[in-house]
């Protein structure tokens, strides 16, 4: 009784989200976005908006993002010691 | 239109991937499902995040889940009866004596780190021998338990000595097959 | 999986060497086509570990590829700090191109780097 109140709750909570969230067409910062598009390629001298954002607006994201990969694999090397080969 | 086929083949390969028994052809649908996912970017114009998908998901989840699973081997119950054309699960789990002497197999083997996996069957021995799915087959005829688990395997012999410490009043018995399929006698 | 199969091995060495260069050929045009350094730091981390299933090739040193990563990721940190932070890419607008590519490189060995020590150590060292 409980599981079948628990999934009707469930699919209802799913089938609402998804209601509402249909029609929502949000678009954040409007204007930086389209500063990134129109001066991407003078700006960093780059022919693809993705490399260019990544590799130059927010450097800070990948640097960080090299960091969590290096934490995980250090972190990994910690805990798995014994045995293998190091 | 695409889009829809695409979406809905998701959904599918999505629930087949949780319902399907055999771990291994879960592990081969979720590869199949990131691979349509990362179709799906293409169509949605993101080449850079369809790119990630295709190499880091279905490449090489893909690969890490199966020599994880290949770790944690799975060990294959067979559980026939011939006195039903269908056995399910009622039958066994309700209560009885022998839905006990299964459960502690499963037991068994979750303490040797072995991923137990029963299947309910009404076939005959013959066919299940020939297709060595299994690794332990547990038959019953009438009140007659029998347990059929290959020769070379160790791992039998200590649960022989566990069920049959613990399940005396079961009719139970065990036989071994060698590797060529004939039965070994008992000493 | 202990002996090779030799259909799948020839096959795969036969493959070697287009996966080396769509890998490259994605890091290095990164910055102006769809790809980058992740991506094809991961084509070539699938080429590491598929030489490993296919071949049995033992010979990969994780501990010094683990070294080679750090060194990667300090060279990773210190570039941008100094070109974009220190807006050397204002003054300099002529080497933005060689930056970026530059940067893919890092980012791709990197990345193909720590790709195989983790799927190495984890998946196939660990039952030893």
């Amino acid at each position: 009784m409980r599981q079948v109140a628990l999934t009707i709750f469930v699919v209802l909570l799913m089938g609402s989200v998804l209601f509402i969230a249909n029609g929502h067409r949000e678009i954040l910062d409007n204007e930086v976005s389209a500063y990134y598009l129109q001066n991407f390629t003078s700006d960093t001298g780059a022919g693809n908006a993705v490399a260019a954002i990544y590799l130059n607006y927010r450097m800070y994201d990948t640097i960080f993002e090299a960091l969590i990969l290096i934490t995980s694999i250090i972190g990994m090397l910690h805990f798995f010691r014994a045995g293998g080969n190091k | 239109m695409i889009e829809a086929i695409l979406l809905l083949l998701l959904i599918l390969l999505a629930i087949v991937a949780v319902e399907t028994q055999i771990l291994r052809m879960a592990v081969v649908f979720l590869g199949i499902f990131s691979l349509l996912l990362s179709f799906l970017y293409l169509y949605y114009g993101a080449p850079d995040v369809a790119i990630a998908e295709a190499v880091m998901a279905s490449g090489l989840v893909t690969l890490l889940y199966l020599t994880a699973l290949k770790r944690y081997r799975v060990y294959n119950i067979c559980f026939t009866n011939q006195m039903f054309r269908e056995v399910d699960d009622r039958y066994i789990v309700e209560g009885t004596r022998r839905g006990q002497l299964l459960h502690e197999v499963e037991q068994f083997c979750i303490s040797k780190e072995l991923e137990p996996q029963v299947v309910f069957t009404p076939e005959d021995l013959e066919t299940l021998m020939e297709t060595r799915k299994y690794d332990l087959i547990i038959r019953q005829e009438g009140d007659q338990l029998t347990i059929y688990g290959s020769q070379e395997n160790y791992f039998v012999d200590e649960l022989e000595m566990l069920l049959i410490l613990r399940y005396q009043d079961l009719n139970t018995r065990f036989m071994r097959y060698a590797e060529d399929g004939s039965f070994v006698e008992e000493s | 999986m202990k002996q090779e199969a030799s259909i799948v091995s020839s096959i795969t060495g036969l493959l070697y060497p287009f996966i080396i260069v769509f890998g490259i050929y994605v890091i290095l045009n990164g910055h102006d086509t769809p790809g980058g350094g992740f991506q094809g730091g991961a084509i070539l981390a699938v080429l590491f570990i598929g030489r490993y299933i296919v071949a049995h090739a033992d010979d990969f040193n994780i501990g010094r590829a683990h070294n080679v990563e750090k060194a990667l990721l300090a060279v990773l940190i210190l570039v941008p700090v100094v070109f974009v932070f220190g807006s050397l890419s204002r003054r300099f607008p002529q080497y933005n191109q060689v930056y970026l590519v530059f940067m893919n490189l890092l980012i791709g060995f990197k990345v193909a780097l720590g790709l195989t020590v983790v799927v190495f150590r984890y998946a196939f060292y660990e039952d030893r």
